[in-house]
């Protein structure tokens, strides 16, 4: 009996241990699963936020972005959109916002890859957002390019993907 | 013959049961009600059930619940449904299927029927679909149909169109065109 619960302990530590090496010197790949789970809750919206709280999450959104980012549209009502730069992007996300009544944003799939010399990274995702909470939750396919810059990841350019081609 | 002889070793078994309990069996009733009898067996089986449960839902089968309007009437928004991976492992999709279409991943994937194949040129006219020129019969379209118009494309060597049953609903609010038959993770069974 003393020997399995010597076991049990060992292992309980391993894996305690393994779990603290994660939290405290996260890899690449979680830090942008991060990032992203950061962005979709930065972006989100609920009903009853005051116009401050608002412009303050579109000013915490643009932050996850470069200053030189490059967001390329082109679904539905926004065909051929471009937004260059992190200021028209908070002016954009800004405006959006303040027009929607709530939006409920996800990033339920990324696929992730990393490039060799780790300072750069691409992201295939899939992003839904529930609006103003209409039955018919909006789906885009997206590919995200990632930049390490001062020790920390970026999102430098955002383009739409096309899952079903016209 | 196997099945004989086990009832004569649980029939010894009780006999010694009336001096001392056996220690591979249960002797707490609530116990033998949780883990049955023979512990070990139990754990045997749960292991190859939960074994099983993995394989089938990883490598055969993708558990899916329907959201959105795009398929009404046919499949109603909340239904649950079986995607079947291996449907085109051996053969391709076929005209009038209903596929499972990855996005990114496939956590979240369009759910459409397969309107045109490989090679065939489609367009859309006042909501009809015209296949090489030909008018397709729809049956499972049943609400009246919106006046989409969609230009005649011709389809790659690797390319199916999809679109879904609902087509009441204005074209540029529901997904539908070529996708490259990558994409395409398995059939919808029901």
């Amino acid at each position: 009996m003393k020997r399995i619960v010597s076991i049990l302990a060992v292992v309980l530590l391993a894996a305690l241990g393994f779990w603290l090496c994660r939290e405290l010197f996260p890899s690449d790949e979680s830090r942008l699963r991060g990032l992203l789970a950061d962005v979709a809750k930065a972006a989100s919206l609920k009903g009853n936020e005051n116009p401050l709280v608002r412009l303050a999450g579109a000013n915490k959104l643009a932050g996850f972005f470069s200053e030189d980012v490059v967001v390329h549209i082109d679904a539905s009502g926004l065909e051929g959109k471009q937004i260059q730069g992190r200021e028209e992007l908070r002016q954009t996300v800004a405006a959006a916002r303040a027009s929607l009544q709530s939006a409920e944003v996800q990033f339920p799939d990324a696929q992730l890859e990393i490039a060799p010399n780790r300072e750069s990274a691409t992201a295939e995702v899939t992003a839904t957002a529930d609006i103003n909470g209409e039955k018919n939750t909006v789906v885009q396919e997206l590919k995200v390019l990632f930049k390490k810059i001062d020790g920390q990841w970026k999102i430098t350019q955002v383009d739409t993907v096309h899952t079903l081609q016209p | 013959m196997k099945l004989n002889a086990e009832p004569r070793v649980e029939q010894d078994q009780v006999d010694q049961a009336s001096t001392k309990p056996p220690s591979s069996e249960v002797a707490s009733p609530w116990l033998r009600l949780l883990v049955g009898r023979q512990p070990k067996r139990t754990l045997v089986r749960l292991v190859v059930l939960v074994a099983g449960v993995f394989v089938l839902f990883r490598f055969v089968f993708i558990g899916v619940r329907i959201e959105g309007i795009s398929m009404e009437p046919t499949y109603h928004n909340g239904r649950i449904g079986l995607v079947e991976r291996l449907a085109y492992r051996y053969s391709l999709p076929k005209r009038g299927d209903v596929v499972a279409i990855r996005i990114a991943g496939e956590r979240r994937m369009y759910l459409k029927r397969v309107i045109g194949l490989p090679g065939e040129r489609v367009a859309v006219h006042r909501g009809n679909v015209y296949i090489n020129g030909e008018k397709l019969d729809e049956p499972y379209v049943r609400a009246p149909r919106e006046p989409w118009e969609e230009p005649e494309v011709r389809l790659g060597e690797h390319e199916y169109y999809v679109v879904g049953d609902n087509r009441s609903m204005p074209g540029r609010w529901h997904e539908h065109g070529r996708v490259d038959a990558s994409r395409i993770t398995g059939k919808l069974l029901f």
